[in-house]
């Protein structure tokens, strides 16, 4: 209520905002007018952050379906010098799709790379040019082993759905940097939506403002635009019309910051539907950019990843706030083949799902590299679980493994080429400073100058958190 | 005086008044042993040294809650020397301003503690209860929501002719010691479209805007809101605020996400009880136990509530996680319970006692040991009536099918078939004879075939591409098992048809008797994506269809699958991994693999016999099962029998057939409900921070002491039924902890209707939750709900009778630098549609809308199921049944429509007391251009144009339409510029995103 009643000081109890809407006078609405008593529409819950902010927006790549670790960042010797040999200690061992065969070797050898000679994966020959920017986090361990949960608890850390995800909380701290666009987008996959869908970047209980805003190269903002139907003329009549209505409405109702809100609301979405399709406007990028993006792949799943790559540079670039960006979908018929779920064929599968990701990542990474967009963006790396050393007792292809995965982060306050715990000889367990989704995201907060325990929102009796009740700051990647 | 959240009282003065009263003083019952003195000190270490020093684990080993504690002293000894407090470390410690770390005692309160060590240190002769006092940190018993009600008065007040009922009073007596006056009435047109939005979630029409124009008065005021409150539509509108609470969806989430397609049963029932004003305690009893105390489709409906939640339909092979999965579910349950109910977050205590209110870990298990014998699964049920017809039809079957029995029995005995010549055949749990109809042979499993599967001559007849036969979900769940048939093929050729299967009712999980799949002509055990099949080795068919062979497999908990034909072992067992099916989930199929029917999944031949056991056969009882067949050539039965005994089972068939008929009359009239599928639970133990590895003690079910003291036992054993246990439970909610049940319901009532709860968080009357804003109205209203005899109608009646309802919205400057959040009521809150009401508006304006009531909801997504998940895609139509109020839609969890959800439509995976009301561009550029809006602005400039002479007069119609006026002079020329160039559409479309539109004044 305090904030209400200081808008109402400032403007001094006139109708006056009522008038005149057009223009420079939009600039001092957007900064008085509240969206509701709770909240304003542009800003965010915290005054100001709780610590010093090392980034000031976050690019989430996520890649569903379980991306093997040990396939790709964590490389294990003695998974290779051992391939064929049981799993000792768990010879007879049960997952998720049931009994486990021996060890089976990466199919691809891992090279060091960069200046830390940290050894990556042959099947992202380009990726490895960033080894020495990127904090690996090698113990993380899951709540689970079901992907849909898993997606949901490695984006919001609860495997059950209707809990907010990094991304609301984010936009629910700080509000948006450009108010023309969504604040928090998600980049959805051309193959479709990620396991469980939409609650990967749900709002949960907070305000609907806050969830995040399906868009992709491949799919533009809803409702954007009005229907064809209606004539360019006929849109700026009715508009005109429509202000003249709510603003008489305003003046008679004076000091209602809601009714101002809408006004500033309806002014707002005419300036994103130009701005949005701006934003998305791939054409005006260089030929060089798109062919480092590799966005005329003849891959048509590279290409399509490698336009969403560009456009999540551009959302940054333009200061939306949290971009995840998925590689990847959710499962289709055939495990592995619409995400990097290999439970039956690993090399096929990972020779397909591989040069999708490593070529536009990479490059991306390069671009917002190039373009000083590191010193305010936190890159994170994520997927929900890991997977077993071992192959599936009738298959070559590797189970699910909730207890060790890698994700990783670069860019903003991260201090680059260091690996952060680690998993047991052969990647089955995380044993060395063990990680959780509560760790990575108190993290994420830190270096966004939130105390993930001060962030807090209350629903149904309790103030609730991102990191539950759980979670600590990894202090050791940051800068 | 009760505890409230911000205490401003020194604990001296709180002492002081404490003897003036006060629940916990009179049912703790310490006032005999203990010295009066004793209280405030009482009151003092339980507020400000119990929060570490108490109980087993207590900081230092010091436990401060009773005398010997303090004396033995933790790990630096003896805390306390009576007489003497400066040799008692308790007290070097306050002084030294040690303890309480971060904040010590100030001086008062020192003195205090002084004064009674140096006064020999009495206690009282029962232990303190860390959570008999709220203190600044958490609530106590005494916490003001855990008291009766209080017997509250109307105040008086100086305006007396302000007031129309009572209710006024208690809100004006608090505006005028403000010095506040309340808001002029509102204009008859703004409460006429409050009271018509809030009683029915639809704006009044352009008549009964006029209508009531010209005659406002307080009659015709009354006569309004009991008409409202009789229409159908006052049930959709409070029972969509109801099963926001319920967190109602008709998916299961998580996962898969697979729809529930007989879950709309609920809905209605929540409608209909509302309409039918059934008592709140009998509406929340109902939802509790209805299937127990109601029976039938109309209780098995009730509870749905309990089921309403998601439900994790995968939970892999693993122990542990299907535990914990259990415990997340009993969570989710008692949460939502705890908090719709009671205003409780009971769910808070899981891992560790309830760090704000007076909930003891141990209660909760308790409270979820109530809770225990809930499974989520469908039913087929009668309504009451039939279902009780049911019951004696099939008692009188019984009878008669045992008469049978006899009879066949002594003949088999004749053809010397004895029982006991041979080995004992193992006791099937579930028999099919195909004989006569498709239930089990127990006739206690319903069935049904599909498909053109028929029954002729003793076996099921299926042709290999649609007929199949389905038992009804089994109500008790499955480990070990072993599926057992004779069967005939009509052709070995055939690849992939099952003969009798134990599925997941979608099909997603299941094992069953498979021919020719892998590899031709042989048996296997078939399993979703053959994660449980292996090849057996077995020998190719060959007889299969010149006779009935005998084929069973065996399933053990260790993985081991075994597989027999003819009694003998087929093939090799194998070791794999092991599936469990839970009561309700799962059912069995016969001549298919598993749902849904089609491809290379279905049988040809015929299935002669049937049997299933929840249990593994050895190799003697699959052999001895074998041996003795599985019926006996009826002929030669017959003939075994002497004229009397023919005569008798002649009779007897004749009796069969026709209660069999009547039987099947009442069956074909069986609805399929998602419901609450009952299973007797083990007893409960206390989870060791929530995991499920650590257990403590056993519990038996009950409520929460802090609510009603003594009454919270339930008096039932730990190995109680479900019956018992859901019964108690519902009686003491509704019953012992009837005032708590009474306040959070009409705080809810009042919420929908003031925009904001007197107390604030609506699901949360704890300590977490905020503070009334008039306690004693609060009582008040309870104690009137309690007198209307908990009839809700009555209550709503008064609250939109008063004068405080009434009041205009109109924003004041006075009013609103003192209270600019209108907690006290100063004005009506204005408030934006709720995206339902925005879309009902929208309807009713075009003329489209559908009040078609209840059945199933209106689907504008397309099931997509691709590898047992179910997406739901959404479609866009024009269509009739779309044109039904927002309540009547299909609500699958991840399957939001856009429109709805940009106007904060909660998913329903979590309970949503109160919606968040934002206002933000993509609203905007919903409202403009979602397809939706545009049709309906379509509709209005038809309709407008229809009923109209003249451009000018649809003009005039279509703002009737909308916001229910006709258009100023300004407006009708700005209207009339912008119809000439575009059409009426294009105004009904602006003023679809009008505020005059959007909001309630």
């Amino acid at each position: 209520m305090s904030a209400e009643l200081a808008a109402l000081a400032r403007r001094s109890f006139l109708g006056q905002v009522s008038t005149g809407m057009a223009g420079l006078a939009l600039a001092d609405l957007l900064r008085d007018a509240p969206a509701s008593a709770a909240e304003p529409l542009s800003g965010g819950a915290l005054a100001e952050p709780h610590l010093v902010p090392r980034a000031r927006q976050v690019l989430q790549i996520f890649c569903p379906g379980a991306a093997s670790h040990i396939d790709l960042w964590d490389h294990k010797p003695e998974l290779d010098r051992r391939d064929g040999e049981r799993l000792p200690g768990e010879e007879e061992f049960l997952s998720f799709q049931g009994p486990n065969g021996p060890l089976m070797r990466s199919p691809w050898p891992f090279a060091p790379a960069g200046e830390s000679g940290k050894p990556i994966s042959t099947l992202l020959p380009h990726m490895a040019r960033h080894v020495d920017d990127i904090a690996f986090i090698h113990s993380m361990t899951s709540r689970t082993n079901t992907h849909g949960p898993g997606c949901v608890f490695m984006n919001s850390c609860f495997t059950r759905e209707g809990f907010p995800t990094a991304g609301a909380w984010v936009s629910y701290a700080y509000g948006t940097l450009n108010s023309n666009l969504p604040t928090y987008v998600a980049i959805q996959d051309v193959r479709g939506e990620p396991p469980n869908g939409k609650a990967n970047w749900s709002s949960g209980f907070l305000p609907a403002r806050h969830q995040g805003i399906p868009l992709s190269a491949q799919q533009p903002l809803r409702n954007l635009r009005p229907p064809e139907s209606v004539t360019e003329r006929e849109e700026r009549t009715t508009r005109d019309l429509l202000r003249a209505l709510n603003e008489r409405h305003a003046a008679a109702h004076p000091a209602e910051s809601e009714l101002q809100a809408r006004i500033a609301a309806y002014e707002l979405a005419a300036r994103m539907q130009l701005a949005a399709p701006a934003a998305a406007d791939l054409a005006s990028e260089s030929e060089s950019t798109h062919a480092a993006y590799g966005t005329a792949d003849e891959n048509p799943l590279k290409a399509a990843y490698a336009r969403n790559c560009l456009l999540a540079r551009r959302l940054l670039e333009q200061g939306v706030r949290y971009v995840s960006l998925y590689c990847a979908s959710r499962a289709s018929a055939v495990d592995g083949l619409l995400n990097w779920d290999a439970h039956k064929t690993l090399k096929g599968d990972y020779e397909r799902h591989g040069p999708v990701f490593d070529q536009p990542t990479a490059a991306l990474l390069d671009d917002l590299k190039q373009r000083g967009l590191l010193n305010d963006v936190l890159v994170l790396w994520t997927t929900e679980f890991g997977r077993m050393p071992t192959r599936q007792s009738t298959t070559q292809g590797r189970d699910h493994n909730p207890d060790a995965f890698t994700c990783w982060m670069m860019g903003a306050g991260v201090r680059g080429g260091v690996s952060y715990g680690a998993t047991d000889d052969f990647g089955r367990r995380s044993v060395t400073d063990v990680a959780t989704a509560y760790d990575f995201h108190a993290t994420v907060l830190e270096l966004l100058g939130i105390d993930h325990e001060r962030l807090t929102y209350y629903h149904n009796g309790t103030n609730r958190r991102l990191t539950d009740v759980h979670g600590h700051p990894i202090r050791a990647i940051m800068a | 005086m009760h505890a409230s959240r911000r205490p401003r009282l020194t604990i001296a003065l709180l002492a002081a008044l404490w003897l003036s009263g006060g629940r916990a003083a009179a049912t703790e019952g310490e006032a005999g042993s203990e010295s009066a003195g004793f209280e405030p000190i009482a009151r003092l270490l339980a507020a400000r040294c119990l929060g570490c020093h108490a109980g087993a684990d207590a900081k230092a080993g010091l436990d401060l809650t009773h005398r010997d504690g303090a004396l033995r002293g933790g790990e630096g000894g003896p805390a306390l020397a009576p007489g003497d407090a400066e040799a008692s470390p308790l007290w070097e410690r306050v002084r030294d301003g040690d303890m309480p770390p971060d904040k010590p005692l100030d001086e008062a309160d020192q003195r205090l503690l002084r004064a009674w060590i140096d006064g020999g240190a009495a206690w009282g002769a029962e232990a303190i209860d860390p959570f008999r006092f709220t203190t600044e940190t958490r609530a106590g018993y005494d916490w003001w929501s855990l008291q009766p009600l209080a017997p509250a008065s109307p105040p008086a007040v100086q305006n007396e002719s302000w007031v129309r009922n009572d209710i006024d009073r208690f809100v004006l007596e608090r505006l005028e010691a403000a010095g506040l006056a309340p808001s002029e009435a509102a204009s008859p047109r703004a409460l006429l479209r409050r009271v018509t939005i809030d009683l029915t979630g639809l704006p009044p029409t352009a008549e009964e805007m006029a209508a009531f124009e010209a005659d406002p008065g307080d009659a015709a005021y009354e006569a309004i809101v009991d008409r409202l409150l009789s229409s159908p539509q006052y049930g959709e509108r409070w029972g969509r605020h109801w099963l926001d609470i319920a967190r109602y969806g008709e998916s299961n989430g998580f996962e898969r996400n697979g729809p529930r397609d007989h879950f709309w049963q609920y809905r209605d029932w929540v409608i209909e009880a509302l309409n039918a004003d059934l008592p709140y305690p009998e509406f929340v009893r109902q939802q509790i136990a209805g299937d127990l105390l109601t029976g039938g489709t109309e209780g098995a409906a009730a509870v749905g509530f309990l089921v309403a939640g998601v439900h994790n339909t995968v939970v892999g092979s693993s122990e542990r996680m299907r535990r914990l999965a259990r415990q997340d579910e009993l969570e989710e349950v008692a949460g939502t319970l705890g908090q719709a109910f009671l205003g409780m977050t009971v769910h808070c205590a899981r891992c560790h006692d309830h760090k704000f209110d007076p909930i003891r870990t141990e209660e909760y298990y308790r409270f979820i040991a109530a809770l225990d014998g809930i499974q989520h699964g469908d039913r087929d049920e009668l309504p009451v009536r039939d279902a009780a017809e049911l019951a004696g039809v099939a008692e009188a079957l019984a009878v008669v099918e045992a008469s049978t029995r006899e009879l066949m029995g002594t003949a088999g005995r004749r053809l010397a078939i004895d029982a006991a010549a041979g080995p004992a055949a193992p006791e099937p749990r579930l028999r099919w004879s195909f004989d006569r109809w498709f239930a089990d042979d127990s006739g206690r499993i319903a069935g049904e075939v599909h498909g053109g599967a028929r029954i002729e001559y003793g076996a099921l007849v299926l042709d290999g591409a649609r007929a199949w036969a389905a038992s009804a979900p089994l109500n008790f769940s499955v480990g070990e098992k072993t599926l057992e048939a004779w069967v005939q093929l009509d052709s070995l050729e055939q690849r992939g048809g099952g003969v009798i299967s134990l599925q997941f009712t979608d099909g997603s999980v299941f094992d069953a008797i498979v021919f020719g799949e892998r590899e031709p002509r042989r048996w296997m055990a078939g399993s979703d994506g053959f994660a449980r099949t292996q090849p057996l080795g077995g020998a190719e068919e060959t007889e299969a269809m010149d006779r009935p062979v005998h084929v069973a497999i065996v399933y053990r908990q260790d993985g081991t699958i075994a597989a027999y034909r003819d009694g003998a072992p087929y093939g090799q067992p194998y070791q794999t991994g092991f599936a469990t099916f839970g009561a309700g989930q799962a059912q069995l199929v016969f001549g298919m693999r598993h749902s849904p029917p089609g491809g290379d999944r279905m049988l040809m031949g015929r299935i002669h016999h049937a049997q299933f056991y929840d249990r593994a056969l050895d190799d003697a009882a699959v052999r001895a099962s074998f041996e003795r067949g599985f019926s006996l050539d009826r002929a030669k039965l017959l003939a075994a029998l002497n004229d009397v005994e023919r005569a008798a089972f002649a009779s007897l068939e004749e009796r069969r057939g026709e209660l069999q008929s009547r039987r099947d009359r009442l069956l074909a009239r069986r609805e399929r409900l998602y419901s609450v599928t009952p299973a007797d639970p083990e007893a409960m133990r206390v989870h060791v921070r929530g995991g499920v590895t650590d257990f403590g003690p056993e519990v038996s079910a009950g409520g929460l002491s802090a609510v009603t003291g003594a009454a919270a036992d339930f008096g039932l054993p730990a190995g109680a039924g479900d019956r018992e246990r859901r019964l108690a439970l519902a009686r003491w909610i509704t019953e012992d902890a009837r005032p708590l049940l009474n306040r959070v319901i009409v705080n809810r009532l009042w919420q929908h209707h003031f925009g904001a709860g007197l107390v604030e968080t609506p699901s949360d009357l704890g300590f977490n939750g905020g503070s009334p804003s008039h306690p004693e109205l609060l009582d008040f209203l309870a104690r009137e709900l309690e007198g209307h005899g908990g009839r809700l109608k009555a209550l709503h009646r008064q609250l939109t009778l008063s004068s405080t309802y009434r009041q205009s919205s109109r924003l004041r400057r006075d009013a609103f630098e003192v209270d600019a959040g209108n907690r006290l009521l100063w004005r009506a809150s204005p408030r934006r549609l709720d995206a339902e009401t925005l879309r009902d508006a929208m309807l009713q304006s075009s003329g489209a809308l559908n009040l078609e009531a209840g059945g199933p909801g209106f689907r504008d997504v397309e099931l997509l199921s691709l590898n047992g998940t179910t997406y739901y895609l959404p479609i866009e139509a024009d269509r009739p049944e779309f044109h039904r109020r927002s309540i009547y839609r299909f609500v699958p969890r991840d399957g939001a429509s856009a429109l709805l959800e940009t106007f904060d439509c909660p998913d329903p995976s979590v309970t949503a007391p109160q919606r968040t009301a934002t206002t933000t561009p993509l609203q905007a550029l919903s409202l403009l251009n979602n397809s939706f809006v545009l049709a309906m602005s379509g509709r209005v400039a038809r309709r407008a144009e229809a009923g109209t002479e003249s451009r000018e007069a649809a003009v005039g119609r279509v703002w009737e339409l909308i916001v229910g006026r006709l258009p100023e002079d300004v407006e009708r020329t700005e209207s009339a510029a912008l119809v000439e160039r575009h059409g009426l559409a294009a105004l009904a479309r602006g003023l679809f995103n009008a505020s005059e539109f959007l909001v309630i004044e």
